[in-house]
């Protein structure tokens, strides 16, 4: 049968295994070709193993394998030793060996060793560490790796370095987080699993992960090219997100931007604010789709360094929350720590006393910097992001406490942990107002317009990470306001119900159709840590959760 | 760790080889770099650590195709034997890395740019050909001329290397 195979069949053959298209039928066909045919065996053989070269030249291998094995183990016994690097006269492309035979003493050496010592040893020189990196060299690009969050590579060459430029061509990036900058001041952050490439200075290559970019008003133009659409901007800041079926979402989070699918001839598609396209394999059109939870980091802290180990304060912080997720009387506990893996949308709450209880559903909020190097935080956006929480359980006492950074204050009210609503008695509004002051306001009989008591101008400032702190005792009527772990001011007030929290929002008010002057009460800013106890605080605890949680 | 390093392009290269996509080899790479670095104590300094390395590898490609419940797949006796031949090939591969970029380079751009999106951006035959603006069918062609011009020059320019060794 084989000796009337047409070649050309056996290429098509070839060709369907390549592009993953065969058919059961081809692959029986194939199968049975190269298990009869020795000519079409070898040629099998050279065709797959030219895919694993190509592979192995082209699409860097993943695996923190590499990485892993510079640790050092002082049980692993000693490496045996490998000749010692030729000098680069005598690396140099093989094939150019019978020139180069006449002119270098050193290759004339490795030519006569014809033993299988001589072949272990060339192999060890063609194909050292030092010999790879020229074989991958590649011009440096138009951007600086600025910082990098545990970052780790899939490389055959050294990791790009935090502070330098990075090289052109693919890159793998394995874990972490990092942010580059291109000479023209746009900034992306970049998120783990990722592949890019900067081979132009006002462009990126995205075949897949996740980037978020900032594109100064002065620079016009910033295109993002993924598998299925190119993503130009028009003076912004939006994020990317292409999936392992190449399939990419794009959401403004300022400005807006002109996205095209992959072979669509019609004209750009504009993208505002807070919407949200997608565009996917053999398609042309962009599709509108809803605003996804896609946790788009939007910052990374310079210091990569300090970032891997944590600085001292994170450490300091770590440890004091340890011990206070412990707390019996912690009710909901949340350390905005983003999750690994299952549902992104998930805002864990981590006190033990109330484990599965009480978890936060994540709906707008992006993933950003918090208030150490390494820590995340969730940053509301002040338009339509939110946690929803629920906290059912009646208080006889409580105390709130919170570090967030206010971006701006562009709201009458600004809402940190409200309860929907504002019609059942115990439940708590914890906000600011649009001077910026404290509210510790609870719903009370008698009282319609509820407990709000504005006594200090000294909170709610932009621009900074606050801690602050609301302790409601009901036994002595007393409520205490806290600022940076110091009495900011106290109020006395009657109550007559428990506090319930119950159905609540972190960073906006649901005013479940209750009809409002202030109804829009959306936070523009960061929170990276709030907790809910059942107890009162009193100083001396406020202060010192202060002292373990400040950021330096 | 510097056995590795000088051995992994050829570790890499023989699994990717044998399994259909570059996230396989990625993921069964890494699996057989993590044995190796566990199993390490167990490798004799001084023996044939590519050969050894390659072992690891080629039990790692045969559970993947275990685990892998399709019917598109060789039969295990024929897989063994397939694995065995090219780790074989990669085995003595060291020059293979060194060729195949002489043999890029001697493409022409238009060829170049093919493989380069193809490998490089791990773009289907369809999305090459949407970045292209050519039909999927021209691409498809293209890239068996290619990977055809790329085997032969592969072959002739071992051979010569082989010659210019013997010389």
């Amino acid at each position: 049968m084989t000796d009337t195979f047409d070649p050309l069949d056996f290429s098509d053959l070839l060709g369907h295994l390549r592009d993953e298209t065969l058919t059961d039928t081809q692959w029986a066909q194939l199968e049975r070709l190269i298990r009869t045919d020795p000519t079409l065996r070898q040629r099998y053989l050279d065709e797959i193993m030219l895919r694993g070269l190509l592979r192995a030249r082209f699409a860097v291998p993943g695996g923190a394998a590499v990485p892993n094995f510079s640790l050092p183990t002082p049980s692993t016994p000693a490496t045996p030793s490998l000749p010692a690097a030729a000098p680069a006269s005598a690396r140099r492309r093989f094939w150019q060996l019978p020139r180069q035979r006449a002119a270098g003493q050193r290759i004339r050496v490795w030519e006569v060793v014809g033993s299988l010592a001589a072949v272990v040893i060339l192999t060890c020189l063609l194909t050292s560490p030092i010999w790879l990196p020229r074989l991958r060299e590649r011009p440096p690009s138009a951007a600086t790796l600025l910082s990098a969050s545990n970052a780790q590579w899939a490389l055959w060459g050294p990791a790009p370095q935090v502070d330098a430029l990075l090289p052109t061509g693919l890159l793998n990036l394995k874990s972490g987080i990092i942010d580059i900058q291109y000479a023209n001041g746009t900034d992306l952050v970049i998120e783990s699993p990722a592949r890019f490439s900067v081979d132009s200075p006002n462009s990126v290559q995205l075949p897949l992960g996740k980037l978020s970019a900032q594109v100064p008003h002065s620079t016009a133009g910033f295109t993002v090219q993924t598998p299925t659409g190119t993503i130009r901007d028009l003076g912004t800041e939006f994020g990317v997100a292409v999936a392992a079926d190449q399939s990419t979402y794009t959401e403004v989070f300022k400005g807006s931007v002109a996205v095209s699918a992959a072979q669509a001839s019609a004209a750009p598609r504009i993208v505002h604010v807070a919407e949200a396209v997608e565009t996917r394999p053999q398609t042309t059109e962009v599709r509108t789709v809803a605003l996804r939870p896609q946790n788009f980091v939007r910052q990374v802290p310079r210091n990569g360094a300090v970032l891997a180990a944590g600085t001292p304060a994170y450490r300091r912080w770590q440890a004091y929350s340890a011990r206070l997720r412990q707390d019996p009387a912690l009710v909901a506990y949340y350390t905005f720590d983003k999750p690994a893996r299952g549902r992104l949308d998930l805002l864990k709450n981590q006190a033990t006393a109330t484990a599965g209880q009480s978890d936060g559903r994540i709906d707008g909020a992006t993933w950003d910097a918090g208030r150490f190097a390494g820590k995340p935080a969730l940053h509301f956006n002040g338009v339509d992001s939110r946690v929803q929480v629920n906290i059912p359980a009646p208080l006889t006492n409580l105390t709130v406490a919170v570090w967030l950074y206010l971006d701006v204050k562009d709201h009458n009210m600004t809402a940190i942990l409200n309860s929907d609503g504002w019609n059942r008695y115990g439940c708590l509004h914890f906000q600011f107002d649009d001077q910026g002051e404290l509210r510790c306001d609870s719903y009370e009989a008698g009282d319609p317009n509820g407990l709000a008591h504005p006594h200090s101008t000294a909170t709610g400032l932009p621009g900074r990470w606050e801690f602050i702190a609301c302790a409601y005792d009901r036994k002595t009527g007393m409520i205490q306001a806290y600022r940076d772990g110091a009495p900011l001011y106290t109020e006395h007030v009657k109550w007559c119900n428990p506090l319930v929290i119950g159905a609540a929002e972190i960073g906006h008010w649901n005013p479940k159709g209750l009809m409002c002057p202030y109804p829009d009460r959306h936070l523009h800013g960061r929170i990276d840590e709030l907790a809910v106890f059942s107890r009162v605080l009193g100083a001396a605890e406020i202060a010192r959760m202060y002292a373990a949680g400040k950021p330096q | 760790m510097r056995l590795f390093l000088s051995t992994q392009w050829r570790i890499y290269g023989f699994i990717a080889a044998l399994v259909p996509t570059p996230a396989d080899a990625d993921d069964i790479f890494q699996e057989t770099a993590l044995v190796l670095w566990r199993r390490f104590a167990t490798f004799k300094p001084g023996t044939n650590f590519v050969a050894w390395a390659l072992q690891v590898a080629r039990n790692k490609v045969l559970t993947y195709w275990d685990q892998r419940k399709t019917a598109r797949r060789f039969a295990p006796e024929g897989l063994e034997l397939f694995i065995d031949e090219l780790a074989k090939i990669a085995e003595n591969s060291d020059m293979r890395f060194e060729a195949l970029e002489h043999c890029l380079d001697k493409l022409p751009a238009k060829s170049r740019e093919i493989i380069r999106l193809r490998y490089s951006l791990g773009a289907s035959t369809q999305s090459v050909a949407e970045r292209l603006e050519r039909t999927p069918s021209a691409v498809y062609k293209a890239l068996n001329r290619i990977h055809e011009a790329l085997r032969d020059c592969l072959t002739q320019t071992l051979k010569q290397s082989s010659r210019a060794g013997e010389a």
